[in-house]
């Protein structure tokens, strides 16, 4: 059978991709000493410092033998179901060309703005509704929440650190309990929600689960590939509210006037907007009162709705 | 500083050891090898009261670090049990992946389909894409799986760790000063060999073969001036072989290197459009290294 354009294409990059490894030179002589299994396993949790981080990857990229360990270390991981691998990578093509913050200020100081001069943000769910088209294309959820986990994200395990503690919400349980639940009969879409969330918490420093009264540990962790009936598309969408929960939950906590809660709005608007779309009926309380709500009171909103469905011991209904 | 982790605790209770025997049975199949291969890592890990834990230092979660340490003794394990030998030096160059199928295939004679299944696990990797390496090894190398090269257990060698960390370090390769005309023909033809359907009908054949060093011995220079004018940034040359050498899907790379999803692909395409337009400034047609393996 004839290869498509995209196959043609996929092999031409592959043919001059080896090609290159085949004959390039090293252009660089890693410094600082080699890397451990240590730093390895740092490494693939993102916790070198920068200029460390370089020359890790310096000494990776140009040491076979290293090379080969570092591999075998991320093998292991995916296989484990210690690193997430289920999503496409088709599905990552088409949204890195400008930030997502950029795409939203263009796309509301174009219209929302000029339409509701600038203070009505409560309108905004409306706008939504009637520019959804133009607006699906802006938002990339995937991305958007990326931006935040790379930008404010980081900054949060500090600020929770910093909070007081008679402001942090009481875990339901006392500390020496044994940290463990009742195992709760889970939907495919509650296992991604979970599995987005348990993905999100993971690139937070020390995630406060017990203030929120989650076992990591009894977090589901599910690839795409595990629920081959499902699309693609909705996959990510429910991987994306669990990420976004994650996320929110601390924010919310932290400071639920924060203007960072407003950059995640339009991510807010568009889960809601796309999960209603989905007719799931355990997601639709969720979703039920965002619209009357300003903008960051609904994020918080929609955060404390899910947080409240990853934290429900009934047993939900199975979409089948 | 060293942190102080209960390693019996985290690695007999927490449900590790369950992930530790998956991890043999990935390395060595189901069966009899693989439970003693994962009794291997436990052993190791657990000798002389964990001592070999005990110069973590918290950078990462103490369960990251013991699974780094697993793949190492599991290769440590496969080394005493089937030797340490040598790959051919064409296969070396393709790469690690390359290297672990020939091993389990041709050294180890596990069952194809097996070995297919839990490297694209988790769609981690294109399954096409290790079916066409597999071909490719068994075309180059038809005696692949003939013979089982595994010894005696009586006959383990006494390599010590450190030995064993240091022979692995010091695999690195330095990329040779300069290429042979019969380098650049190899490289050539297993490129050529990417666009075939049925690799091992014609692909190295000896009207291909002909036909590579009949390419190279005329495009010598173009070859050469590409090879100084390509430059890579150690991330570059990094994506380049997790993704086009080792057949990695670019979410699996993105997470392994903490970049938000979408980078490695931008940086890969920023990279293979830089490398294209180089080979057409110099000269270089890439059809006409396609077509070598048809001639």
């Amino acid at each position: 059978m004839a290869d498509t354009k995209q196959q043609q294409s996929d092999r031409d990059d592959l043919a001059i991709a080896r090609l290159t490894l085949n004959i390039s030179k090293s252009a660089s002589t890693p410094v600082g000493p080699v890397p451990d299994e240590a730093e390895l396993a740092a490494l693939v949790e993102n916790k070198l410092e920068t200029v460390r981080r370089a020359q890790v990857i310096s000494h990776i990229a140009n040491n076979n033998g290293l090379y080969e360990r570092w591999l075998q270390l991320v093998d292991a991981l995916v296989y484990v179901g210690e690193m997430e691998a289920g999503i496409a990578d088709e599905d990552l093509g088409e949204s890195d060309k400008v930030s997502l913050v950029q795409k939203l200020k263009a796309f509301f100081s174009a219209k929302t703005i000029s339409v509701f001069g600038g203070g009505i943000a409560t309108a905004a769910i409306t706008l939504l509704v009637i520019l959804a088209l133009p607006l699906n294309d802006v938002v990339n959820l995937s991305q958007g929440l990326d931006e935040a986990y790379g930008g404010w994200g980081k900054s949060l395990p500090q600020e929770w650190a910093n909070m007081p503690e008679s402001s942090k919400p009481k875990p339901g349980f006392s500390s020496s309990r044994k940290f463990t639940f009742k195992p709760v009969v889970k939907s495919d879409v509650r296992k991604i929600i979970e599995s987005g969330f348990k993905d999100g918490s993971s690139t937070v420093t020390a995630y406060p689960y017990k203030s929120f009264n989650l076992n990591p540990e009894s977090l589901a962790s599910v690839t795409a590939d595990k629920v081959p009936d499902m699309a693609t598309q909705e996959f990510s969408l429910f991987y994306s509210t669990g990420r976004f929960a994650a996320l929110t939950a601390m924010q919310c906590t932290l400071d639920p006037h924060s203007d960072r809660l407003n950059d995640l709005y339009p991510i807010a608007s568009k889960l809601v907007t796309d999960l209603a779309k989905t007719a799931v009926p355990e997601i639709q309380p969720l979703i039920a009162t965002f619209a009357d709500e300003e903008q960051k009171k609904a994020v918080c909103t929609l955060s404390a709705q899910i947080m409240n469905f990853l934290t429900s011991r009934s047993a939900p209904s199975t979409k089948n | 500083m060293t942190i102080s982790v209960d390693w019996q605790s985290l690695v007999f209770e927490s449900g590790w050891l369950d992930k530790c025997d998956r991890l043999a049975e990935k390395r060595f199949g189901q069966g009899g090898l693989a439970e003693e291969a994962a009794s291997y890592v436990i052993e190791q890990l657990s000798a002389d009261g964990w001592a070999k834990l005990q110069s973590f230092k918290g950078q990462s979660k103490p369960e990251t670090y013991l699974y780094a340490l697993t793949g190492n003794y599991l290769e440590e394990f496969a080394r005493k049990r089937f030797g340490r030998p040598r790959p051919p030096e064409w296969l070396k160059r393709q790469g690690d992946l390359w290297i672990q199928v020939w091993k389990l295939i041709c050294l180890e004679r596990q069952l194809v389909q097996s070995v297919i299944d839990r490297l694209t696990y988790h769609a981690m990797r294109e399954v096409h894409y290790i079916k066409q390496v597999i071909t490719t090894i068994k075309a180059k190398i038809p005696t692949c799986g003939e013979s089982n090269r595994e010894i005696s257990i009586q006959h383990i060698t006494t390599e010590n760790d450190a030995d064993a960390m240091t022979n692995l370090i010091a695999d690195n390769e330095t990329p040779d000063d300069n290429i042979t005309s019969a380098r650049y023909s190899e490289v050539l033809l297993m490129i050529s060999s990417l666009f075939l359907d049925d690799i091992a009908g014609s692909a190295f054949n000896h009207n291909a073969i002909k036909a590579a060093n009949s390419y190279t011995e005329s495009k010598i220079q173009l070859l050469n001036a590409l090879r100084e004018r390509i430059e890579l940034t150690d991330e570059e040359r990094l994506l380049l072989k997790m993704v086009y050498q080792d057949g990695m899907k670019k979410s699996v790379v993105a997470k392994s290197l903490g970049m938000p999803p979408h980078v490695p692909g931008r940086i890969l395409r920023q990279t293979l459009d830089r490398i294209s337009e180089a080979m057409q400034e110099i000269g270089i047609n890439l059809d006409e290294i396609k077509g070598l393996c048809a001639q």
